[in-house]
Parts: C-alpha cells; structure tokens; sequence
C-alpha cells in the first residue's frame, strides 16, 4: 500500500513539474525561429530523473498553445518535412516567471523544512 | 515522402497507434489539447527520428516513443526501483475496471456472435424487448466468420505484417461488422433507458438484474467495437485494392445473406407468394408464421429496418394482433404447402432454447396449435378385433405421454378414426386405475373440461370436429411425469373388406422416429396388414400382430385388408341400451343398385405435395373414362382454379374457389358425384359458406365425396361434414392406391343397409352378433339427424346413451365420482363399454363343459 501512494506520488509531481520544465527550456534556448519541437523532446528525455517519455510531451504543448502560452508554426526544411517551432507568447513568458518564482519559494521552503 | 502517405510505418505500428490514439483521445480532449495535432506532432516526431527513409517504422520503435505515453496519467507507474507497476485501483476501481474491460477487449470481436446467440436465446431479452439480431442460419455462419476473422486479427497477427488477403478479409468483416453495429446503437440507448426506468419504479429493485443488464449490454456492444476494430486494423491498407476488394466482397455477401430477408417482407406486404417462394428466406417466413400475439413481427434485422417505430416491444407497441398471426400462418401455408405448426422443430438455436420455456397459449382451448417442449407421447399399442358378419371393426389405441418438463402440459391431438368410425369409449388412468369416461352432450362435457384444466385436475376430453377427426384433449400431463388414455373406436369394413387404422393427423407433442406402436388385431375372419409378420390361431380368432412405426403410421393411411367375409344379408344383435320393446336390433342389406356409367367432376387440390400423385391421378381418370363415366377436373390453382392441364402443383392452395367452380361445373353438366381430392388444409384461407350456401339450397344435387391424399387437418371439411352429406371418403395408402380407390368411391352408392327392431321376447332371424352393431346403427341415426336439423338435445341423449362421441356429443374423464356428479355427468359403467373379445382360459372352459355335462346328465335322469 505505502508503495503505490509513494508512485501516485512521484506521478503527480512529475506531472505538475513537466510544464514547468518545457516552458523553462523553451525560454532559454529558443534561436530565430524559436525552438524546434523535436529537439526540444528529445532534450528534455534526456535529462536524467525526469523520466519522461517522448509522446507524452506532445499533448502538453497542444495543451499549452491552445491555453495561449505557446504559438507554433511550420517551416520548410531542407532535409525532410516541414518542421514545427514553438515560441513563448507574452503570457507563457508570464507564466513561466511565475513558476520560476513559486517553484523557487517552494524549493527554499522545502529546503527550510528539511534542515529543521 | 508527405505524411499523407502513410505506408512509412508497417501495417502493425499503425494499427498500435491508432489503438494509441484512440485509447487516450479522450483524456486529451478533457485536459485541453487537440487529439490531431497531437497525431501530427507525433507523426513528424517518429519521421524525424526514423532516420533511413527507406525503412518502415515499426511496432517496436514506435513503443519507443509513445510505449510509455500513458505512464504518467494512466495506470502504468514506475516504482522506486525504476519497474513498472501497477497502479492500486482499490475495490471499487477494479470493479469498475472489471465492468468496462469487455467494452475494451478485442476478444469480444470473436466471441461476438456466439455471445449474442447464448444472450437472446438463454434469456430471450433481446428478442423479447427489441430484437433479435441473428437469427437466421445465414447470419449466424457470416458472422461466426466475421467473429474467426477479428479472432484471428486480435490474437494471432500482432505481432506480423498483414496486408493482401488479410487487408482484404479486414474489409471483408468490416461491412457486416458495420451493418450490425448500425443495429445495436437504438438497442443500447433504449435498453439503458428502460432499464434505469425500472431502476427506479422498482426503486433499486430491479438492480438486482445488474449482471444480466451488463450482459445484453455487453452483446451489444460488440458489433461497434468489432467494426472499429476491423477499421483500426486496416488502417495501414485501406487505400489499397485487397481492402476496397473486402470491402465490396463483404458488401455482395451481406446482400447474399440479407436479401431474402427483405425479399420476404415485401412479398408478405404485397401478397405476393411467387415471389417469396423463389427469393425469400423460408426460414424468416417460418419464424414470423409462428409467432404468438406478444411477439414482434418486426424483431429479425430486416424487419427492425422496415418497421421502425414499432420496435419497441415493451411499450407494447410491436405486438401483433390475432388476424396478423393468422395471416402470417396461411401466407406461410400458401408459400410452402405446410401448416408452420406441423414444420417438425423451429430452426433456430436461440428460438428452440427459449421455447421450452414459453407457455402453451392454446391450453384448454379448442385447437391443437403449436408443439409444446417436453411433452412426448413415449407409448402406443392398437388393439383391434373384426366381426365379419356384422362388418364391423372395434380399435382400442392405448397411449402414453411423457412430460419431461418442470412444468404442466396438456397434449392435444387430431385423431382421424377409419372412414365412417365413431369413439365408443375413451379411458383414463387416475392413479394407475383406468376410469372410463361420461357422454354427454358436446357443450356440456367441453364446459366440464375447461372447468377442470382451469382447476388443474386431471380430466381428457373427446370432441367430434368433422370430417372423421376427433379432437383429444389430456391434461395434465403432469410434471416429469406420464399420462395414460385408450381411446375406443367403432368402424366399418369398406366394400373391399378394408378396415382402416386410426392415426393421429395433427399433434402439439413429439415422439421419437423409432417409436413403434405394438399391433394385435383377431377377429373371424382372414386378415392380413403389411408390416405385420405375426398371424395364426388365438382361441376361435385369427390373429395378425407386430409392430409398426408410429411415424409410418402417421404419415399413410394403413389397414388391415379382411377375407372371405361371411355373406350374411340379415344379422341382429341384443342392444343392451334400447327398451325392451326394441331390444333387437335387426339389419338387412339393401339390394345393390346397378352400376350404370356416371358423369363425375374431380376438384383437385393443386397444392406442391399433389406432384407424386400426379401421374396416378391422370391414370385414374383414364380408367373412369374407360369405365363409361364423363369425367371433368377442375383444379385448385394459384392464380385460381384452372380447367385445363396448366396448373402447377406448388406451395398450398386454397381449394375453396375450385369446389365452388367444381358445383358450377356439376350443375351445367348434371352430374352425379363431385369428388374433391384434397391434402391437408391446415387453414381455413376463404371460408365454406358460399360452398355450404350451394350444397345447402340444393343449387346441385350433385353427391359429394372425398379422396384423403394427406391425412393431416382439413380446416374446410371440419365446416363441410356435419352439414352437408359426404357419402363416401377414400383413403389412398400411396399414389399406386389412387385409380383403384377413385373406382371404389364411385361404386359405394350400390353398398347400404335397413335396420329395424324387434321386441324381447321375440327370435330374430339371421345370424348373431356383437353389440358393436347397436353403436354402430345409433351412430348412423344420429348424423343423419344432424344433417337432418334434428332436435340436437334428443341426438345428444342418444348419443350419450350409447356411448358415442358424435357431432352434438363428447366423452370426458374425470377425476372422481364428485367431480362427475359436480357437472350432472353419468360415469360409463365399464361393463357397459365396448372392448376387445377375449379368449376364454382353459379352466373356464372346462368349467363351462362341467356344468353343460351335469345340466345334460340331470335332463337325462329327469326323462328317466
């Protein structure tokens, strides 16, 4: 029993934490067109412990962008089908400042707590 | 290479994905994001990271990216160490878990078909409610192969490339898949809406029925998810030809299948019988034609489609009414050329579990209607004796039932006694003792009978219905266990010294192929029966005895051929029930007329079974025609009655129009006999009136008689006998029987008798004999006064008197002398019924010759 809720548990702060991390990730290493989905994906897989899965961030991004804080937009390519890029609109940008401080406040919380 | 195309991943990653996307499409939708972007982002996804285009994706490298798509919101976790888990739905979630698998599992596809038989034919709710969706054979073996197909699909094939013959069979079961679904979405609907408007006037009784719910449910169901499976699983080929080739395949074999369905319908609609007897489905015909009042007309596929609106049983808005029933049953009569009811078993899996548990709808009622599960007669045996000087033949059929049922049962049969017979006696064994039975008048022992099957008591009625039939009536048969009659019957040797056997014409019970009926019959005389292998010497009797099967017996007519008949011209015997100013009973036979050549319309009976008489019928004319006599046919057509060689022998016809034609057709010639050749006519199509009306006002004095070619019912001579004379009624055992037999029932007119009486007292002159001959004579009286208008109440005295089941007149058993006494019935005394003659036993003769020695002895003394 205290094995299953400990997994609903690490699930639920993964799932909270994801969008934090894609916004982050968007906002920090976007080029010209903005940042490519596929390179982001693959990215974000590849960071030990956030144990994610490459599909599973698409529907986050659809999510997002029809909440208005990402926009999208597909550009020829050279090297095989159009590609498609994702930019931060004004309110992403304003939502992941506001992650970035409560997740902060959070983690010093947390920090606080645990040197009690 | 465009993402249109889509042949870049295999047949099998695509159908995982599309699984993939079905089984979380919903779950996006409600968190906010747009399922087919989703599907783009992952398709460029899995293009961008193929690398060769030149290879296909497979299953494999598609798990890689969305294997675990689920893990962070459905059930799929990682544990601390890194491995899959689980997730702890506790009781209620793995409940409801349990509830909805079936709606997801593939497997369903295969076992479709079989659940949906074992759902409507174990529970009837499908049927019963809304409708059945299988069942007809056809449909059955086509989806039985759409279920293999999506099997086979689901388990087998997962893991391989299916395309060419498997994409072709995808599209193949897709159509049927489809149509069946299409069928199933109202089902659902209404069922959920009924059910939880049970829920609640039962207030959460009906919650109960749960389990049962989900199973009607779950049948359902799995039309739809077999026909999104089949999509699914053709997802990667359905632009190429072996799909659109499946396609059009399962399209030309649903029409195959499903076309007579309609066909029979629209014919039904339109009257038209040609046209369902060449297209439609006789199987549908036979399901609609036996159907009850509370069925629906409408509740196979295509009558779900003709008739919307009134598919809803429940609301009692797709019930029939009696006339629907009753012309379903003749159009089916007319179609085949047989009574649905006599049709040996339904043809239906679901159809022949549910009967056994439907009731008998005509029980206690006056027709012998629908075979009722369980009930068999398991036992029969004839015993028979011929008196030849009085020419006169006496039948005791002994018959046993068995109900193997958990409930009671009422057997009901047709009897049709030997040309001219009367029952004289019937018997019933109450608690292994057999009780004969009262006579009375009709009315009064069918009131007593109907009283007593209301009470479930143990009573068995006789009535006379026409045309040498009798109708018998035994309930109950009681519960997993047996009832035991004997039904007696008088009946006259023909002019050919010919008696005929009883035999049963139309039953509501089973009995098995093999089942023989044991057969003794003695008398005075030679005597021989074909079957019969046992014959000589019993007392002063000869004998002939063996067994015959009971199906053979019911099929044909049969009897026992008597020679060297004693040429007696006057007998007499004492009549135990006449006053003693009348207590002999003397007969003298008429002096024969001459036979002269006579003019003879035959009405024919242009049913299907009329073929294999055919050939013999026409050499029975030429040999009338040889014989002097002016002969016309008039024949009982489909499109009406034909006078010419034209007609074609198919289906049932209504023969009503050409009797009617064949008296027109006696009366411009002036003919002399009118003779109707007749197979069964198990419905009555038009009415006898008119015929009656002409017979009645004398419009021909033409004399009517009958040639039995089926020996089944004949719902218009029941009408006609007992209102007009039939003077002579042949019994042809096979077509090489029937030249012979239309000779015999034109020469019956020299054959007749003159009784009168003779006080006690008196010495009779002539020869005689037993006292079958009083029954006999009554007998005769009393349809002469029937026909004659006579006071039926004075008949029905007589009748009664000599034990006589007549047209005013019944028999009936009851269960004790209260019961008897309760309806002012008189209990036959069993000394006073007839029986079968037996042979002294050697002590009795002894003491018989003793006693004449000791009375000759004193006589000598008393001279001395």
């Amino acid at each position: 029993m205290m094995e299953a809720s400990f997994d609903n548990w690490t699930v639920q702060l993964r799932k909270g934490i994801l969008e934090f991390c894609v916004l982050s990730a968007m906002e920090s290493e976007a080029d010209a067109n903005g940042t490519y989905g596929y390179d982001l994906v693959r990215r974000l897989v590849r960071v030990k412990g956030l144990d994610v899965a490459e599909g599973s961030i698409y529907p986050l991004l659809s999510r997002m962008r029809k909440q208005g804080l990402l926009r999208s937009k597909l550009v020829e390519s050279e090297s095989g089908p159009a590609r498609k890029y994702y930019r931060l609109t004004a309110a992403g940008r304003a939502r992941v400042m506001a992650m970035k401080s409560y997740y902060d406040e959070m983690q010093a919380a947390v920090g606080e707590i645990r040197n009690i | 290479m465009t993402m249109d195309e889509q042949d870049w991943m295999t047949t099998e990653a695509r159908a995982s994905f599309e699984e993939w996307m079905a089984a979380n499409e919903a779950g996006w939708v409600w968190e906010g994001a747009d399922p087919s972007e989703i599907r783009e982002d992952v398709e460029a996804h899995l293009l961008a990271r193929r690398g060769d285009e030149n290879l296909q994706v497979t299953r494999e490298q598609l798990e890689l990216v969305v294997g675990e798509m689920m893990a962070p919101d459905a059930e799929e976790v990682r544990g601390s160490d890194g491995r899959k888990k689980k997730r702890d739905l506790g009781f209620w979630g793995s409940l409801v878990k349990l509830v909805i698998s079936p709606f997801r599992s593939r497997v369903m596809m295969g076992i479709w078909p079989l659940m949906v038989v074992m759902v409507a034919g174990s529970t009837g709710m499908l049927d019963f409610l809304f409708f059945d969706p299988i069942s007809r054979i056809a449909q059955l073996v086509l989806l039985s192969g759409v279920g293999l197909v999506g099997l086979i699909g689901h388990i087998f094939l997962r893991k391989k490339q299916v395309d060419g013959w498997w994409a072709f069979l995808w599209g193949m079961a897709l159509v049927p898949a489809v149509y069946w679904g299409l069928f199933s979405i109202p089902s659902l609907v209404m069922g959920t809406i009924f059910y939880g408007y049970g829920v609640l006037v039962s207030v959460g009784l009906a919650l109960m029925a749960l389990p049962l719910f989900f199973l009607c449910f779950y049948a359902a169901w799995a039309p739809i998810l077999a026909a999104t499976g089949f999509w699914k699983l053709s997802a990667g080929s359905r632009k190429g030809w072996p799909w659109m080739a499946g396609l059009v395949a399962g399209f030309v074999t649903l029409v195959a299948v499903e076309a007579p369905a309609y066909v029979t319908r629209y014919g039904m609609e339109h009257d038209d019988v040609a046209l369902v007897r060449n297209w439609g489905s006789e199987e549908l015909l036979q399901q609609i034609a036996s159907q009850g009042t509370w069925q629906l007309n409408s509740n196979d596929t295509s009558g779900h489609v003709l008739n919307l609106g009134t598919t809803v049983n429940v609301l009692d808005e797709g019930s029939q009414s009696l006339e629907d029933v009753v012309a379903s049953r003749s159009f089916y009569y007319r179609v085949t050329g047989r009574d649905v009811f006599d049709v040996k078993s339904e043809t239906f899996l679901t159809r022949q579990l549910r009967r056994s548990r439907r009731g008998d709808e005509n029980q206690g009622g006056d027709v012998v209607g629908k075979k009722v599960s369980g009930l068999d007669l398991g036992g029969s045996r004839l015993d028979g004796h011929v008196d030849g000087a009085s020419g006169l033949g006496y039948w005791e059929w002994t018959m046993e039932f068995h109900n193997s049922e958990l409930m009671q049962r009422e057997a009901r049969m047709q009897v049709q006694l030997p040309p001219g017979g009367v029952v004289s006696r019937l018997t019933l064994w109450v608690e292994g003792e057999p009780q004969e039975a009262a006579f009375a008048a009709k009315s009064k022992v069918t009131a007593a009978y109907k009283s007593v099957v209301q009470a479930r008591r143990d009573p068995v009625l006789v009535r006379w219905i026409g045309a040498d039939r009798v109708l018998v009536q035994c309930f109950p048969v009681p519960e997993r266990g047996t009832m035991k009659i004997r039904l007696g019957v008088t009946a006259p040797l023909d002019s050919d010294g010919r008696l005929f056997l009883p035999r049963i014409s139309e039953k509501n019970f089973a009995f098995d192929d093999d089942l023989e009926t044991r057969v003794w019959i003695q008398g005075d005389v030679e005597m021989s029966m074909g079957g019969l292998k046992g014959e000589g010497a019993h007392g002063q009797w000869r004998e002939v005895h063996g067994a015959l099967d009971l199906a053979d017996l019911t099929a044909s007519h049969t009897h026992v051929k008597c020679e060297g008949l004693p040429e007696e011209s006057v007998v007499w015997t004492k009549d135990q029930f006449a006053p003693a100013n009348e207590r002999y009973l003397i007969r003298e036979k008429r002096r024969p007329e001459e036979a002269r050549e006579k003019s003879i319309v035959l009405v024919v009976d242009g049913s299907g079974y009329f073929k294999e008489w055919q050939a013999s019928f026409q050499e029975g004319v030429e040999s009338l025609k040889n014989h002097g006599h002016k002969v016309r046919v008039v024949c009982a057509a489909e499109e009406g009655v034909r006078e010419d060689d034209g007609a074609r022998f198919v289906g049932g016809q209504d023969n009503m129009p050409a009797l009617l034609r064949g008296l027109e057709v006696a009366a411009e010639v002036k003919a002399d006999e009118l003779i109707w050749l007749h197979g069964d006519q198990p419905i009555d199509l038009e009415g006898v009136e008119g015929f009656l009306q002409l017979m009645e006002r004398g419009f021909s004095k033409v004399a009517f008689s009958t040639v039995d070619l089926g020996g089944g019912p004949n719902r218009l001579l029941e009408q006609i006998e007992g209102r007009i004379p039939v003077v002579s009624s042949g019994r042809p055992g096979g077509p090489e029987d029937l030249p012979g037999e239309l000779q015999r029932v034109i020469r019956r007119t020299g054959d007749g008798f003159v009784f009168r009486r003779a006080p006690e007292g008196t010495e009779p002159e002539g020869r005689e004999v037993w006292d079958q001959l009083a029954r006999y004579s009554v007998w005769e009286r009393v349809m002469a006064g029937v026909l004659d208008q006579g006071s039926r109440e004075e008949l029905a005295k007589l009748a009664g008197r000599y034990q006589l089941v007549t047209p005013v007149s019944g028999a009936v058993v009851l269960e004790s002398e209260k019961q008897f006494e309760q309806f002012g019935l008189d209990q036959v005394d069993e000394s006073t019924a007839p029986s079968i003659p037996g042979v002294p036993e050697p002590s009795t003769v002894m003491l018989v010759l003793i006693s004449m020695m000791s009375v000759w002895r004193r006589r000598r003394g008393g001279m001395a």
